[in-house]
């Protein structure tokens, strides 16, 4: 998997700070909850921002965070320390929040699904012209299918083919999915 | 090289940067003949880089802290092991073994826990609140440890074909010991069903499955 190239998540700035992040991983491992709170203070905002962009809302993104990081605490013994934490971090979200659509939103998945875009015609034919928005409040437009894929692509640095295992939907329609949601923000932000 | 403008796909793997090089030769060669193309190709770029740099502020998360906290020794039902790729020696290289005595002594003390439980059999009245909070938090540990064992033993077939006859037979021995346990756990449940520290022993016995699992999953 690529690291995230936001560079929204990464708090290990140098080798100093990597090594004490280390240490603290170790001690978590081995069941210290107060070296975990040290992993959550590094970590919280970059995996709240992943959150925020995903479900668009600040209080289900900081019900995602908790979730989140009791997932992490209970995977950490798994943590092999091959890609960096940050990275296993983010992709433990993201899993996080597409299993929260799975087991709360019916029509989530669906809606994830969907090679026509027929959610995004219909946004893209709502947009008003005479509106002014700021790329965060024209994200939470989007289709939460159309904006799983830009956040996931364009801004964690997923490819295609891995989205698409860890959504279940086609590689291919997770590229529709992007394109279009890449036009409909372009419109969404026009002056 | 004048031509037909640049498709949905050559301008947004141009926005992107997906395309090949030979690609990106002959986009950048239409790029710079073309300002329609060039202008869409920009206008995509500006979305993507204003959605990274995106602020997207956040309340004081500090405050979560307390409650992850709280979920986490809510559900501590077994503290968590050290990494195993750390370990040394014969249980560096068969990583599954170092776990063999600790399955045997979470075997026993489940036995005899599930002995303890026979004796007491209304140890689980009086279910306060906050006893149900912390039976559902070990009822999630449970099913997590046991979805997790379900997925690493799926994983795991691959590397026991790879395995020696010895290592194999260990690791079959291990995973047989803490079935057992999971089995009389289970069993002991099923007679009284609300009963949590039978509960969170399942969890840990799942967990113990787990960590295994992982270390066998780990040494291939």
């Amino acid at each position: 998997m690529k690291p995230p190239r936001s560079g929204v998540a990464v708090v290990e700035h140098d080798d100093g700070d990597a090594e004490r992040m280390d240490a603290l991983v170790r001690r978590a491992q081995a069941g210290d909850v107060d070296a975990f709170e040290g992993v959550y203070r590094a970590h919280a905002r970059a995996v709240f921002a992943l959150c925020k962009r995903m479900c668009g809302d600040d209080v289900e993104a900081t019900e995602l965070v908790q979730d989140a990081f009791v997932r992490a605490w209970e995977r950490l013994p798994g943590f092999r320390g091959q890609s960096t934490l940050a990275t296993w971090l983010h992709r433990l979200t993201v899993n996080v929040v597409l299993e929260r659509w799975r087991s709360k939103k019916r029509d989530a998945m669906r809606m994830l699904d969907d090679p026509e875009g027929i959610a995004l015609n219909a946004l893209e034919q709502r947009a008003d012209p005479d509106a002014e928005m700021d790329i965060a409040a024209a994200m939470t437009k989007l289709p939460m299918g159309a904006r799983t894929v830009f956040v996931l692509h364009d801004i964690e640095g997923y490819a295609h083919d891995e989205i698409a295992t860890m959504t279940g939907i086609a590689a291919g329609t997770s590229r529709t999915q992007l394109f279009r949601a890449r036009r409909a923000l372009a419109r969404l932000l026009e002056p | 090289m004048t031509q037909a403008h640049l498709t949905e796909e050559r301008l947004q793997g141009a926005a992107d940067g997906s395309l090949d090089a030979e690609q990106m030769r002959a986009v950048y060669g239409h790029l710079s003949e073309c300002e329609s193309c060039a202008a869409e190709v920009a206008r995509l770029r500006t979305v993507m880089t204003r959605a990274r740099e995106a602020n997207t502020g956040a309340p004081s998360l500090d405050d979560l802290w307390p409650a992850i906290r709280s979920r986490i020794e809510e559900s501590k039902v077994v503290a968590p092991k050290a990494f195993a790729g750390r370990a040394s020696g014969a249980s560096a290289r068969r990583p599954w073994l170092a776990i063999g005595s600790t399955a045997v002594a979470a075997a026993l003390l489940i036995a005899a826990f599930t002995q303890m439980q026979r004796w007491t059999p209304h140890a689980s009245e009086a279910v306060s609140p906050s006893r149900d909070v912390a039976f559902a938090s070990a009822v999630d540990s449970t099913r997590f440890y046991e979805d997790e064992s379900r997925r690493l033993l799926n994983d795991l077939e691959m590397q026991k074909a790879m395995m020696g006859p010895s290592a194999s037979a260990s690791l079959s021995g291990d995973l047989a010991i803490i079935d057992r346990s999971i089995a009389e756990q289970k069993d002991a449940l099923a007679r009284d069903p609300h009963n949590i520290a039978l509960q969170r022993l399942l969890a840990a016995a799942y967990r113990e499955k787990v960590d295994l699992l992982r270390r066998a999953n780990n040494a291939g």
